[in-house]
């Protein structure tokens, strides 16, 4: 006699979300981290821009 | 937008984008995995657990490897750029053993009645997940560039040795883990559905590797100019 096929969708749900929460996660924290350099070189080039457009003294 | 640094720009945005374009083979290996391959008859469904477990480990050990190769390279070449690409390398392998390790118990707790057993693939997989954790914390905590590169690439060497032996372990050792069943000298033992999937699978998941190693690299890169940067403004 076969034996029934066990039912056991759940886990097989929680492996699939918790591979695409990690994974996902990460390249969340990869854009993120990209952003945060860019705002942080736009703050350290607006003072030497400023400076840049500022008129020289003769 | 403006970029952060031309080079370093350019590399984090093609790493992105190729991790983007994984992520929506790895939706088709969703559809694969729960639409086309047929259901296993004594594991049930969570048997295709195994879709997302075993390209994991192979993106884990093949990124943790890397890393080795790359440190060996590294002391010999002193070349920075493998030392950036073996720290990428390294993060990235810790984000996939961190899917192999809880996919692994997902799936063990309704086929052999227990989350984990301490058997020597399981061990070891776990013992190189903190030896790479520790890699990190290394390189978090040394902060000269050619000391820090020195010491982690000896760490990477170290988990490299292991990766033979993680593989080799459930033949050397009486362990519940299933034994390979595509990586081994005859034919793989899968019906072509259930294989097809896998390959598809691991295919995405080594694409997911590149696009954030890449990345990762890149945001390195950008992370070392502008220290640099400002080591300069400061002098």
């Amino acid at each position: 006699m076969l034996a029934e096929t066990p039912q056991n969708g759940g886990y097989m749900v929680a492996a699939y979300v918790v591979t695409t929460v990690i994974l996902g996660g990460y390249w969340v924290r990869l854009n993120l981290k990209q952003r945060k350099q860019e705002n942080q070189l736009r703050e350290r080039e607006q003072p030497k821009r400023e400076r840049e457009d500022q008129p020289r003294e003769r | 937008m403006e970029p952060i640094d031309g080079k370093a720009d350019r590399i984090i945005r093609r790493g992105l984008r190729l991790s983007a374009a994984a992520f929506v083979g790895l939706l088709l290996v969703y559809v694969l995995a729960l639409g086309y391959t047929p259901v296993e008859a004594r594991q049930g469904v969570a048997q295709k657990i195994f879709y997302l477990h075993v390209p994991a480990a192979w993106s884990a050990l093949l990124a943790f490897s890397l890393v080795g190769v790359t440190g060996a390279l590294y002391l010999w070449l002193q070349d920075p750029r493998l030392d950036r690409f073996a720290a990428a390398s390294a993060e990235v392998g810790v984000a996939f053993s961190a899917v192999m390790l809880t996919t692994g118990p997902i799936w063990a707790r309704p086929i052999w009645g227990t989350w984990w057993t301490w058997d020597a693939r399981l061990t070891l997989t776990l013992f190189l997940f903190f030896l790479f954790v520790g890699y990190l914390a290394l390189r978090a905590a040394l902060h000269d560039p050619a000391e820090r590169a020195r010491f982690s690439a000896v760490v990477g060497i170290l988990g490299l040795l292991l990766v033979p032996f993680i593989h080799l372990s459930v033949y050397l050792f009486r362990t519940l883990h299933p034994q390979p069943i595509v990586l081994k000298p005859s034919a793989p033992s899968l019906p072509p559905e259930m294989l097809r999937t896998l390959l598809v699978s691991t295919l995405v998941f080594t694409l997911l590797y590149a696009g954030f190693v890449t990345a990762r690299y890149g945001l390195a890169l950008a992370d070392e100019r502008r220290e640099l940067e400002e080591g300069s403004d400061v002098g």
